[in-house]
């Protein structure tokens, strides 16, 4: 499974290494690494939940 | 904690009462003003090409490569979890994420000749709509698809996914509810439900138990399981009992001894299932598949290279004993 790098690199190295990663992986580049986390709106809403009222 | 803006994640029996702003017990399913959202749609952490032994399935397309995918978050908080540092971190924590929308994940699928997706490594559970979605994509372009999972989920969503999902290896971790609580933070009872839907559902099921020495090693516990297995699932579902290595939060019991898992198999076959098998014991003749009429090897094993496969048409090449499976596309 994919890990972590063990060592903190700089974000171009980073980028550049994923890059090269993917490429070795699946011949080319598999998809693009995002930044840290999804704009809110962006975020799909989940299945299966249901809004719960609070007693009180 | 506002009135009303409260909700109830219904995927997995934690039913996780969560409050605007914060996330359920797995991490990825949060609360934002009363809409629950799934923060790793489409944001793997793990891509990965498996042989299908890894996963592992003993009886499904032996010998294909699955294209395997993983978010972080997780609804189990298994001590021993071997890919800790991906399951017990949110979607945020995860230094590699990439982004691949279900139509993307299906086209690397087919570009690199996998014949199967295999939803994997933390658990497809909490990355419930991103695998149903693109197993629904995987199955119309004639791609299996592959559930790798703890199976701690309620059976409404699992039946429905069930649809698109092909094989399963479905963890049994402790024929025990207590040492499922306290050791993964789950219950024994829904992971049986779970098994017995998939099998309704016409999944091809495997299960796999992850021997632990002093805590599931016992012998009458596993006459018990294997019991359970022949009654509810069938002889003919594998079951393959992994060898334990100490790693995260368990690291003060040894490796399962090779002896122990032996006896447990050996005790789960006198129990009536037809195959079973040890994994993590590299190049062990049990790792193989054996005729259960004429004793001999159908699918020869050396870790996960297979190098002999003795099964035509679905049954043994030697006496024509049906072996359970899916063999062929």
């Amino acid at each position: 499974m994919k890990q972590e790098p063990e060592k903190p690199v700089s974000r171009k190295g980073f980028f550049k290494r994923m890059a090269a990663a993917a490429a070795g992986l699946f011949g080319v580049s598999l998809v693009s690494k995002e930044g840290r986390g999804p704009e809110e709106r962006e975020l799909r809403e989940a299945d299966y939940y249901s809004r719960h009222d609070l007693a009180g | 904690m506002s009135k009303g803006k409260e909700v109830v994640c219904e995927l997995c029996p934690k039913f996780c009462r969560i409050p605007d702003g914060t996330a359920g017990d797995c991490r990825v399913r949060v609360n934002l003003g009363g809409r629950l959202r799934t923060t790793i749609y489409a944001r793997p952490s793990a891509v990965h090409i498996d042989p299908i032994e890894k996963k592992p399935l003993a009886h499904f397309l032996p010998r294909s490569r699955t294209f395997s995918i993983a978010t972080a978050g997780c609804n189990l908080h298994c001590r021993n979890c071997q890919n800790w540092q991906l399951s017990q971190r949110d979607g945020a924590e995860m230094e590699v994420r990439f982004r691949a929308e279900p139509e993307k994940v299906v086209a690397e699928a087919l570009r690199t000749g996998c014949l199967s997706i295999a939803y994997t490594y933390s658990d497809p559970t909490v990355f419930y709509e991103y695998t149903y979605d693109t197993a629904r994509l995987a199955a119309g372009k004639g791609i299996k698809n592959i559930l790798v999972t703890a199976g701690y989920i309620n059976r409404k969503p699992l039946a429905k996914l069930c649809k698109y999902i092909d094989a399963s290896n479905t963890d049994l971790k402790y024929f025990d509810d207590a040492l499922y609580k306290k050791h993964s933070d789950a219950g024994l009872q829904p992971v049986l439900d779970a098994l017995v839907t998939q099998k309704e559902e016409g999944v091809w099921l495997e299960v796999t138990n992850l021997l632990i020495p002093t805590l599931n090693d016992d012998m009458a516990m596993v006459r018990r399981m294997a019991k359970w297995m022949v009654e509810n699932l069938g002889a003919d579902t594998p079951l393959h009992f992994s060898r334990f290595f100490p790693q995260y939060q368990m690291r003060n019991l040894p490796p399962t001894p090779e002896e122990r898992l032996l006896n447990a198999r050996r005790e789960a076959m006198d129990a009536g299932l037809k195959y079973v098998y040890v994994g993590n014991l590299h190049g062990h003749p049990a790792e193989s598949t054996i005729c259960p009429t004429d004793g001999r090897i159908v699918v020869r094993r050396i870790g996960y290279h297979v190098p002999e496969i003795r099964i035509k048409n679905g049954r043994c090449e030697f006496c024509k004993t049906p072996i359970a499976g899916r063999w062929e596309l």
